[in-house]
């Protein structure tokens, strides 16, 4: 008897259930699942040995201490530095991916001319030849995101043989002055819109003080912040002004507002107490807790070198603009740069590594070397109570082609110097003074600058990584006027001044947006929030649509400050009347602005 | 008798010979033997050259782990020949001379959800490297590596397996939960 077809079934049959009892299906079904993860194409990391370097961040005025887990010459984790007097061991979510940001494929390549491909001694020529050809009522200015580096000094050296030469920087890039706050003796908070919980002066600071401090949150929108305070007010867009003057009264003992009262009480409770945010109500409060120079409060610092806000420069008025951007700082809407522009045949020169922003409308990008790529530096961190300085040596390897920023100002200047010359200077100059302590990154131990044997000691010292904490001032050395005028926040409003018929809506910052990281990095948010992009307006659909706009569609929104296009998203969260903006870049202050939008 | 049970044998017959290739015959051609590029001898470097474990494998004091050393740690002593060997002379011209980091394959290579501290492993937990990497500090030569031909990953049966890895964390008390090793 042959074999059957029914046979061959039968067969087949006990193949199938044999098959299922091998690790024939399984280890193909688990192979496979892996293959994805090997593909040409997916970066792994490259073999070699297991090393520690240490670097800084320059991602954010803060400056944390970074501990970089290297496989071979390539970073493949980075941490914070355990101990640090900053940072305290803490990285933000953009600090711990900021060895991704190399791998950005937005990067500017090469130097460009009008968008098309150049060389640098072209643009060089170019830019000298247009500031040599200023007016006499027109300036050349350099942009500084991060005044009080060696880098600014290098600004002012070239602009200060200039006959109109400005060394500006962004608004709330110098905040609080030659001031710092005394966090860790700080008993309680009262912040009005600032994002205390959400990236504010040095995360890790921050985290470290929180469990003695008090924290009162007035702010219109249910931000992380808010939703992590002791105590959340929730105000009307615009009405903080009136409830910040409402507190000073009733600190004073004269106000019949609970709420003002019961803030105040928290306040009067819990010395020493500070207010947080902009304007004058801001300040008041603060001269009225008399917290300037004391414990707990508001305490100057030496270092302190003022930059010309941007503000203040009069419209139409500098011919020739450098624009240097950080890897990860929020850059200026370009409409705030371009009223600063004279209206004919301004140069402007964007110092960046992203072509993004200001290289958009730029006559020449000089590209400059991403975060850890290149020899950086971290001046002061953000609202220390002492001056401080830090080197942030390259972990990754540059692209040919890229000019840190410094470096192409020098070469403008036909200095020789380099900026890696600059920096030796200016630890040579710490040295030389010999105050303060410094803070080794491998060991966690501080010695005085004094014991350190030279300046070449100094430099090697910083280069493997570490931290110069200068001492504080004495009490009774600060200036009378700082301490009699309270902190000298910027002038502003601390709420929006109320709608009119050109700006008929309130605008106000989302949460504190963190552009680089995924929402997931935080458990708080909002969930419609999470369909947002990155760079976008939220409006209930009901003003949306009373404005002609539809969900997803660009418009543009203005404020008094600059106007922006962006994409609109109708989210029913929003309160009518309101336009949320995740990246409010500098066009939104913390209590809010008035604004209006339209169909782009 | 044999026509009755015919259904049955010819049923089993599929099973058995399934199951044999799937056991027997299957395992093999999932990998494929990929030879290190240097002939190094632990046995030698231990024995004649007086090497411990850590002057390579160090754990370092701030905790972390050197892995493979770079090549500048075999420099070191191999600028020049040490001995007469055509291998030695052979690993000098490809790699010392042009300063050619070596391309080991790494016998443990494991998907990048797999987090793994060595010094977790040594300083915390006390295990002696001869617990997962069995006798390779006294072996003469480097095996080839057992590379998984679709994932691409090792299958090497010197090291251990996430079996063994569950095994030991459960005798010693350790956490077996799935986030203590896959992060």
């Amino acid at each position: 008897m042959g074999f059957t077809r029914r046979d061959l079934l039968t067969f087949t049959g006990g193949s199938a259930v044999g098959l299922a009892l091998t690790p024939v299906p399984w280890k193909l079904l688990r192979d496979t699942s892996l293959l994805s993860e090997n593909w040409p194409g997916v970066p792994q990391p490259p073999q070699g040995e297991i090393r520690t370097r240490y670097t800084t961040c320059t991602l954010c005025p803060a400056g944390c201490g970074v501990r970089a887990r290297c496989v071979g010459d390539q970073p493949v984790s980075l941490a914070g530095v355990p101990g640090h007097p900053n940072s305290r061991g803490v990285l933000c979510p953009i600090g711990l991916v900021g060895h991704h940001f190399a791998f950005c494929r937005d990067r500017v390549t090469g130097p460009l001319a009008c968008n098309k491909p150049a060389t640098i001694e072209r643009a060089l020529a170019d830019v000298s030849a247009a500031v040599a050809a200023c007016g006499p009522r027109e300036s050349v200015a350099i942009l500084d995101p991060r005044p009080g580096r060696a880098a600014s000094l290098v600004y002012r050296r070239f602009l200060a043989g200039l006959p109109n030469g400005l060394h500006l920087t962004a608004p709330n890039s110098q905040p609080f002055g030659s001031f710092g706050i005394d966090l860790e003796n700080t008993r309680a908070i009262l912040s009005f819109g600032a994002p205390v919980l959400d990236g504010w002066l040095c995360p890790g600071r921050v985290l470290a003080g929180r469990g003695h401090f008090q924290l009162i949150q007035v702010e219109a929108a249910y931000s992380r912040t808010a939703s992590l305070a002791d105590l959340w007010v929730p105000l009307l867009p615009g009405t903080e002004e009136i409830f910040a003057a409402e507190v000073i009264r009733a600190l004073q003992g004269g106000s019949a507002d609970t709420q003002a009262a019961a803030v105040a009480r928290i306040l009067l409770q819990n010395q020493p107490a500070i207010a947080v945010g902009e304007g004058p109500s801001v300040s008041r409060l603060n001269t009225v807790l008399a917290n300037a120079g004391k414990p707990g409060g508001y305490l100057p610092r030496r270092d302190f070198t003022p930059a010309t806000a941007l503000a203040a420069v009069p419209d139409g008025s500098i011919r020739v603009l450098l624009v240097e951007e950080g890897a990860a700082a929020e850059p200026l809407p370009w409409d705030l740069i371009r009223r600063k522009l004279v209206p004919h045949n301004p140069v402007v020169v964007a110092l960046t590594p992203w072509l993004d922003a200001s290289a958009r409308h730029a006559d020449y990008v000089i590209p400059a070397p991403m975060y850890l790529e290149s020899l950086d530096e971290a001046p002061t961190p953000a609202g220390s109570i002492v001056g401080g300085f830090s080197l942030s040596p390259a972990l990754l390897a540059a692209p040919p082609g890229r000019t840190p920023p410094a470096e192409f100002v020098l070469r403008l200047a036909h200095d020789t110097s380099t900026y890696s010359d600059i920096l030796k200077q200016r630890i040579a100059a710490i040295r030389k003074d010999g105050r303060g302590s410094l803070f080794t990154y491998a060991d966690a131990k501080s010695k005085r600058v004094s014991d350190v044997v030279s300046s070449d000691d100094l430099w090697k010292a910083m280069l493997s990584g570490a931290m110069w904490l200068d001492d504080p001032l004495p009490p009774g050395k600060a200036r009378g006027a700082d301490l009699q005028a309270g902190v000298p926040l910027r002038p502003g409003r601390v709420g929006p001044p109320p709608p009119s018929p050109e700006y008929p809506l309130i605008l106000v910052a989302a949460e504190t947006p963190l552009p680089h990281a995924s929402p997931l990095m935080s458990k708080l948010y909002r969930e419609s929030g999470l369909r947002r992009p990155a760079n976008a307006a939220a409006v209930h659909p009901d003003t949306g649509r009373g404005h002609g706009l539809a969900d997803g569609c660009r418009a543009i929104v203005k404020s008094p400050a600059a106007a922006v296009d962006l994409q609109v998203i109708f989210d029913a969260a929003v309160m009518p009347g309101v336009i949320e903006m995740t990246r409010v870049g500098h066009i939104v202050p913390p209590g809010g602005t008035t604004a209006s939008i339209r169909r782009a | 008798m044999l026509q009755k049970h015919r259904g049955k044998i010819i049923f089993l017959t599929g099973l058995l010979v399934v199951l044999a290739i799937g056991w027997r015959g299957f395992p093999p051609l999932m990998f494929r033997s990929v030879a290190q590029p240097v002939a190094f001898s632990h046995k030698i470097h231990a024995g004649k050259a007086g090497a411990k474990c850590d002057d390579c494998h160090a754990i370092r004091d701030d905790g972390t782990f050197a892995g493979v050393p770079a090549l500048d740690k075999c420099s070191g002593c191999h600028a020049q020949p040490m001995g007469t060997s055509a291998e030695e002379k052979r690993f000098i011209d490809r790699y010392v001379t042009p300063a050619r980091e070596i391309p080991w394959q790494v016998y443990a290579r494991q998907p990048q959800n797999v987090s793994f501290s060595h010094a977790a492993h040594i300083k915390l937990a006390h295990l002696d490297c001869r617990q997962c990497h069995g006798a390779q500090g006294d072996s003469d030569t480097l095996g080839p590596v057992r590379v998984e031909r679709i994932s691409g990953y090792s299958g090497s049966r010197q090291f251990q397996n996430m079996d063994a890895c569950e095994d030991c964390h459960a005798q010693r008390r350790a956490s077996n939960s799935c986030l203590t090793c896959h992060k």
